[in-house]
């Protein structure tokens, strides 16, 4: 059967936790037969995103990526599959990351989100991103947004995680450049930073 | 306290000599002079840039700022983060069946559904660029929604009311080679296979191309063994993270278009055919994108159709299509069965060998077949040079699926699947160490290929640098790359028997090879070959350079970044020429129409060398156009002048001299100068590279689940120009190369060869963090290319086809069990192993 997005969404109900220590994003829903949510509700909510409060306009229907990225204007936040499976669209809310093309947005209303923007801009760059371009942890950067977060995340709880662990917390993003190597060398040597043994050149 | 830069991981770089004992066509020769070919075209060594006192080339640096920064701070500017005021968004209707015909199609439902501004179908397409009603492939486009938000549009898409007719189709190999196979109506053809114009040399009615050297038969008979091996290949698919994305916005008769591909000139010219408009009314923006791998390339077939929803709806229209609607517009890696029948001598020295490619080209007449030609010869070129006989044979099929065409590279690993895996099979018929009958076999530099008559038309024959008939090869690591990455990876600790090793969890070594076109480099403005290749204007490519009153230096360059990071090569190479310690003072502009010269695009790895012709151009005019100013502004000689970080001053008065920012200030502001270079169709085209591919694997004979533990990837470099950014893209080729062996094309279980994708990523299993190699280490041989600036040559692509051979062979070294049909699954392991006992 066709299976779209929507009906995914209306299924599976909510978000789906990526969490450390272990578990990868998994994708229990069961595809819904019930055809179109109805009726389509508007809703209205604050959003505190980056520490910033922002209100939103949205159908019940609506992802949090398209309330963040498209509703609320902050692009960096990147959609990739739309199905719950790449992780580039990862946002933390409450600190903990989620892949915002299958969260709706009514489950974040009122919650802390955190997006690429809140890590660090051009003139000032969050070590994950100085030592993230050292490194050559993105080649084309689209996945970046997605995964950064995430790390930043693991960071927050563990300042000095093992290569085991770093891999665990990133297992559910696809980075189709295969980076890899380059991601897991800067989230260590961030760990590093953090702590205060090493320091950027 | 440990500090932190921009160092590769591990990598080790091999120099080799200036000049070595071998020289053909006047290349690894003292002399400052190159001729090249039976036309005796001249140009200079290292077109005057020797590889010495390299300051800034070959230094481990991270990607231009402009570029990379913005990747980590959510700025980059994907067509898909793209968001304007007023916005509408687009849907695609496509087609269920591989084959069928539209009996009638009926909007009214949708049209008056909520948010929904415009829709597009057969009927009201434009003549110069229209949706047809009969539909070639499973997602063919159908119709396309514009409405106010995409969950808006998707709901019409689900309103529109389409019967179809589904008509005969051949999806698969196996169906479209059926006695009983419906007409796919080839352009010239014999029933569904591809064929080439009659007359042309080895013309053959029964293949799509022959080429052939010597006598085959007879070389069988004088041959003391003789083997047949036959292989497939099931296809794969690159999967670019970025969905295929562009909006398009009209101001007037302007259209402002923001794109994803390899190249913006090429893209904007499509868009105004389409349009029926004039290309200068476009302005086309692409300076990211979230991977291409050379298959969004073909997505550019639905630019034209938002550029005319937005015309047509008044509004600025964006596209973002989902996985599995993209995969019918980005092209796949095609399924492929080679057959060999090889005949070695009681030495174990191949004496004949017959090789036929079998391959699935998708929903169209050509020009594909005739590219797989040149890459599919590439491993047979690296292993006949000494086989006295020899033929190749190749049959093309159109079938009803998406276009054949590059996906990380074109046909290699389908190719050298087979290849890699018939090297290893019959060093072990003739009782040879797969690694020294590579050795007997390689061609190595200096060598002369069989005659170019000997190959088919549209490939090697028409060359300009044919020598005495041949091709010859100069720099090329082929020996180097196998003795190299053997000592790394540890070859002697290799099984002597496969399987031998004991226990549960078995280890194996084994090695894959490749050769490439390494960077074909066409000819640049000021050469000989320049004029004689005389190339339209749409196909050259371009770049501007300039000076400016500030002190930096500005690249203009049109050509986006895919995670390419070709300019930071390019950059590093311009820095070098212009006298730079640093490549600081560099700027760019990039991948937009309006701002940067026009130019072709990027593909096969060329970059370095096509692009890289045209800015080094720019540059080494530049140079001599700021020695030229300082030598009439300081009375000096220009020969007398040196250059030095932005600083040309007289060798014999350090007092005398002047900067790059005076004599841009002193000229109004900004000194700039153009560069040409020409595409490769006739270029230097035996400029080839070589890699080889060593993998560890350890197979669990429990379950069947096996990993790369360590990797060697050796590769024949030129002059490799930035190791660090070098090592990313040589994670990504192993990576995705891994990927492509062990996953095919996700054809639907029930209907093979029709459906693909239902629902993305979850029915293609994709390389995660994972997947990752234990130890991976990358071995640059700089092999100095003598026709190119500083030594330098393309790699970026070459080694990609190696990995699979590579693989099947370790699995094979580790269990005993060879695996012949791609792709390597648990299954077909523990089936091995299984019916070992």
């Amino acid at each position: 059967m066709k299976y779209s997005r929507r009906q995914f969404v209306a299924a599976a109900g909510s978000g789906i936790a990526l969490t450390f220590g272990g578990a990868r994003a998994i994708l229990g829903a069961v595809p819904a037969t019930g055809g179109l949510p109805k009726p389509i509700t508007k809703e209205k909510a604050t959003f505190l995103v980056n520490g910033k409060p922002l209100v939103a306009e949205y159908e019940a229907r609506t992802t949090l990526w398209e309330v963040v990225a498209v509703t609320l204007g902050l692009t960096g936040t990147t959609r990739s599959c739309n199905r719950g499976t790449c992780g580039a669209c990862t946002v933390l809310v409450d600190g903990v990351p989620l892949y915002s093309c299958h969260t709706l947005a009514t489950e974040a209303a009122g919650k802390k989100i955190f997006t690429i923007e809140g890590l660090g801009d051009e003139k000032n760059l969050h070590p994950l991103q100085k030592i993230g371009y050292m490194y050559m942890a993105a080649d084309c950067g689209f996945c970046t947004a997605g995964w950064s977060v995430t790390a930043k995340a693991l960071l927050d709880k563990n300042r000095n995680p093992s290569v085991d662990d770093v891999k665990q917390a990133l297992a559910g993003h696809i980075c189709r450049c295969a980076a890899y190597s380059g991601i897991i060398r800067t989230v260590i040597d961030t760990g590093k930073v953090l702590r205060g043994e090493a320091e950027i050149a | 306290m440990t500090k932190i830069e921009p160092k590769p991981e591990s990598v080790i770089v091999i120099n080799q000599p200036m000049v070595r004992t071998f020289s053909t066509g006047g290349g690894h020769s003292a002399s400052d002079t190159l001729v090249e070919g039976d036309q005796r075209i001249e140009t200079r060594k290292w077109q005057g840039y020797p590889p010495e006192h390299l300051n800034v080339i070959g230094v481990s640096m991270p990607p231009m700022p402009e570029v990379a920064v913005p990747r980590f701070t959510g700025k980059a500017e994907f067509a898909s983060r793209v968001q304007l005021p007023n916005m509408l968004y687009a849907k695609p209707l496509t087609c269920p069946h591989p084959h069928a015909r539209i009996v009638s199609l009926d909007t009214s439902k949708a049209e008056k559904m909520p948010g929904v501004k415009y829709i597009l179908t057969y009927k009201n397409t434009p003549k110069t660029y229209p949706l047809l009603p009969e539909l070639h492939f499973q997602g063919d486009i159908v119709a396309f929604v514009a409405a106010e938000t995409e969950d808006m549009a998707e709901d019409a898409v689900e309103a529109i009311e389409v019967k179809y007719e589904v008509l005969p189709f051949a999806s698969t190999l196996e169906q479209v080679m059926a006695p009983n196979a419906p007409d796919m109506h080839v352009r010239r053809g014999k029933k569904n296979l591809i064929l080439q114009q009659p007359g042309v040399p080895h013309y053959d009615p029964d293949a799509t191309w022959v080429s052939k050297h010597g006598d085959v038969e007879k070389g069988f008979q004088e041959a003391a063994i003789v083997k047949e091996f036959t292989y497939t290949f099931a296809g794969a698919t690159a999967v670019p993270i970025q969905p295929v994305s562009c909006v398009a916005k009209w101001d007037g008769d302007k259209l402002t278009f923001w794109g994803m591909g390899q190249g913006i000139y090429p893209q904007r010219a499509e868009i105004a055919r389409g349009l029926g408009i004039d290309p200068s009314n476009i302005r086309y923006i692409n300076k990211w994108n979230g991977c291409t791998f050379g298959s969004v390339k073909a997505s550019s077939r639905v630019q034209p159709f938002i550029a005319y929803l937005a015309k047509m709806a008044g509004r600025p229209v964006k596209l973002m299509l989902t996985k599995d609607q993209e995969f019918a517009y980005i092209s796949i890696k095609p399924e492929t069965i080679t057959k060999f029948k090889v005949g070695a001598d009681k030495n174990g020295q191949m004496i004949a060998l017959a090789h036929e490619f079998i391959i699935s080209v998708g929903n169209t007449d050509g020009p594909g077949q005739q590219a797989a030609g040149e890459i599919a010869k590439n491993n047979q070129q690296l292993y006949t040079v000494n086989v006295p006989h020899w033929k190749s044979s190749c049959y093309s099929y159109k079938t009803n699926t998406m276009n054949t065409n590059p996906v990380r590279s074109y046909t290699q690993q389908e190719v050298k699947w087979a290849w890699e895996n018939m090297m290893d099979e019959m060093a072990e018929a003739v009782g040879k160490d797969p690694l020294q009958f590579r050795l007997m076999h390689i061609a190595k530099p200096g060598m002369k290929l069989s005659p170019v008559s000997d190959w088919h038309a549209t490939d090697l024959g028409r060359r300009i640098e044919v020598e005495n008939g041949s091709l010859t090869y100069d720099s090329f690591a082929s020996v180097e790359v196998l003795e190299e990455g053997a000592k790394v990876i540890g070859w002697d600790k290799r099984n002597p028997v496969a399987g031998s090793s004991p226990g549960r969890f078995k280890k194996g070594i084994g090695v894959g090879m490749s050769q490439h076109h390494a960077g074909h480099m066409g000819y640049r403005e000021g050469e000989e070959g320049y004029v004689r290749a005389n190339a339209n204007s749409l196909s050259l490519f371009g770049a501007d350079i300039e000076v400016n009153a500030n002190g930096t230096v500005t690249m203009k360059n049109a050509l986006p970044d895919s995670g390419t990071n070709h300019d930071t090569a390019l950059a590093q190479v311009v820095a070098e020429v212009l006298g730079y310690s640093n490549r600081d003072h560099i700027r760019l502009i990039w991948g937009d129409s309006n701002i940067t010269p026009p130019s072709n695009e990027w593909d096969g790895g060329h970059t370095i060398t096509l692009q890289g012709g045209a800015i080094f151009t720019a540059a080494d005019k530049l140079r001599k156009d700021l020695l030229r100013r300082a030598a009439a502004e300081l009375n000096v000689d220009a020969a007398k002048l040196a250059m030095k970080d932005g600083v040309i001053s007289s060798k014999e008065d350090a007092a005398k001299r002047t900067t790059f920012a005076a004599l841009a200030k002193a000229n109004g502001g900004t000194i700039r100068q153009t560069g040409k270079n020409s595409p490769r169709t006739q270029g230097r085209s035996l400029t080839k590279g070589v890699a080889a591919c060593f993998v560890e694997v350890e197979v669990d004979t429990w379950t069947g689940n096996w990993k790369v533990v360590r990797s060697v990837y050796t590769h024949d470099a030129g002059l490799v120009v930035n190791p660090l950014v070098a090592e990313a893209d040589m994670h990504g080729s192993l990576v995705e190369a891994t990927q492509m062996t062990t996953d095919p094309i996700p054809w639907d279980r029930e209907f093979h060869g029709t459906k693909h994708y239902s629902v993305g990523y979850l029915s293609y299993r994709l390389p995660t963090i994972m997947d990752v190699p234990d130890e991976q280490t990358n071995i640059f041989i700089n092999s100095l290319e003598p026709r190119w600036f500083y030594g330098i040559k393309s790699f970026s692509e070459t080694g990609i086809g190696a990995v699979p051979g590579a693989i099947s062979n370790a699995v094979y070294n580790a269990t005993g069990v060879r695996i012949r049909e791609h792709a390597i699954t648990r299954d077909k392991i523990l089936t091995g192993l299984r019916a070992k006992g």
